[in-house]
């Protein structure tokens, strides 16, 4: 029994509205399949030969409506995965506020010496850290079924690239500072005399 | 239990309502690979024979029949793969069941037929 047009562009609204960003597609089409035969039988009670917006909407509170739905056909852990997502974008603002705050500190009162052993140790525990939380992550994600593949290979990359990348950025770019440069002068003058 | 009026605000559940639920939630996955194991299915095929096959004893809510066969893909006792249907109509998601899936329902019925043998003797021997 096929669904007139309108009963799937209501069929479509519905789905989007109950979907996240980063739901499976595979889930939302199985819920379609199961909501288009729960509204198939209520046509057919009614004694229709195509599904009509009102089927749906019967079929949508048969199924109990949008919560008990997004429970039954969404995982659990993907409804909650936008709000982790929220989360660590708002832990790297913080992180990259912090950051350029204390750098700026740094510059202006002169604690920019970073052969102390305050700004080592700092510097230590925070790889140590970051470290942690890349592979709490890793393994929080291969543990996952409900990712696409897509998805998860898309998170596994950022978080294993991201690193290396701010790694090659300081070696290729990061070295060659005005200040390194003043440094090696400084030496190099030092070993002629 | 007597139906309650359409009217009337649902009971809270009883003791033995809550028994009766956990039950019907434990028999899910038995009756779920029983099924595969006659035939490829899909999720609202199922919940139809289910409810037939037992008259409406065991009425498997969606909210028991998706994720338990979503566990049952994930821990490889099920496949899952797309079928065509009428044109102009979605594809259905038809579940089959591995040889893994077969030995798991093989232990499932072995412990259901021992439980229930050992409470219906408990049952049949209140001395």
């Amino acid at each position: 029994m096929k669904p007139t047009p309108a009963a799937t562009a209501w069929t479509d609204a519905a789905l989007h509205r109950i979907a996240t960003p980063t739901t499976p597609r595979a889930r939302l089409d199985e819920l379609r399949s199961h909501l288009q035969d729960t509204a198939a039988q209520h046509a057919h009670a009614a004694g229709r030969t195509t599904i009509t917006t009102p089927d749906l909407e019967a079929a949508w509170q048969t199924l109990g409506g949008d919560t008990a739905i997004q429970h039954a056909f969404l995982p659990p852990d993907h409804r909650h995965l936008h709000r982790a997502t929220k989360a660590t974008l708002a832990t790297w603002a913080i992180g990259a506020l912090a950051g350029i705050t204390a750098a700026t500190i740094a510059i202006t009162k002169g604690l920019g010496n970073a052969t102390t052993p305050f700004w080592f140790l700092a510097a230590a525990a925070t790889a140590a850290i970051a470290t942690l939380l890349v592979a709490a992550a890793l393994l929080h994600l291969l543990r996952r079924h409900d990712l696409a593949p897509s998805e998860r290979l898309a998170w596994v990359a950022g978080l294993i690239l991201l690193p290396p990348i701010g790694a090659i950025a300081y070696f290729a770019l990061g070295r060659d500072g005005t200040r390194d440069l003043a440094h090696r002068a400084l030496n190099r003058e030092a070993a002629d005399t | 239990l007597a139906n309650p009026s359409p009217t009337s605000t649902p009971a809270p559940p009883t003791a033995v309502d809550r028994w009766t639920q956990q039950l019907r939630k434990g028999s899910t996955r038995l009756a779920i690979l029983q099924l595969l194991s006659e035939a490829d299915s899909y999720g609202y095929h199922l919940l139809a024979t289910i409810r037939d096959r037992t008259a409406g004893t065991l009425a498997i809510a969606e909210g028991n029949l998706y994720p338990a066969l979503h566990t049952l893909e994930a821990e490889g006792h099920v496949t899952s793969y797309w079928r065509d249907t009428d044109p102009g109509t979605p594809q259905r998601k038809y579940y089959h069941l591995t040889p893994t899936g077969h030995r798991h329902l093989t232990h499932l019925v072995h412990e259901w037929n021992h439980h229930t043998r050992a409470i219906t003797r408990l049952l049949g021997d209140p001395a």
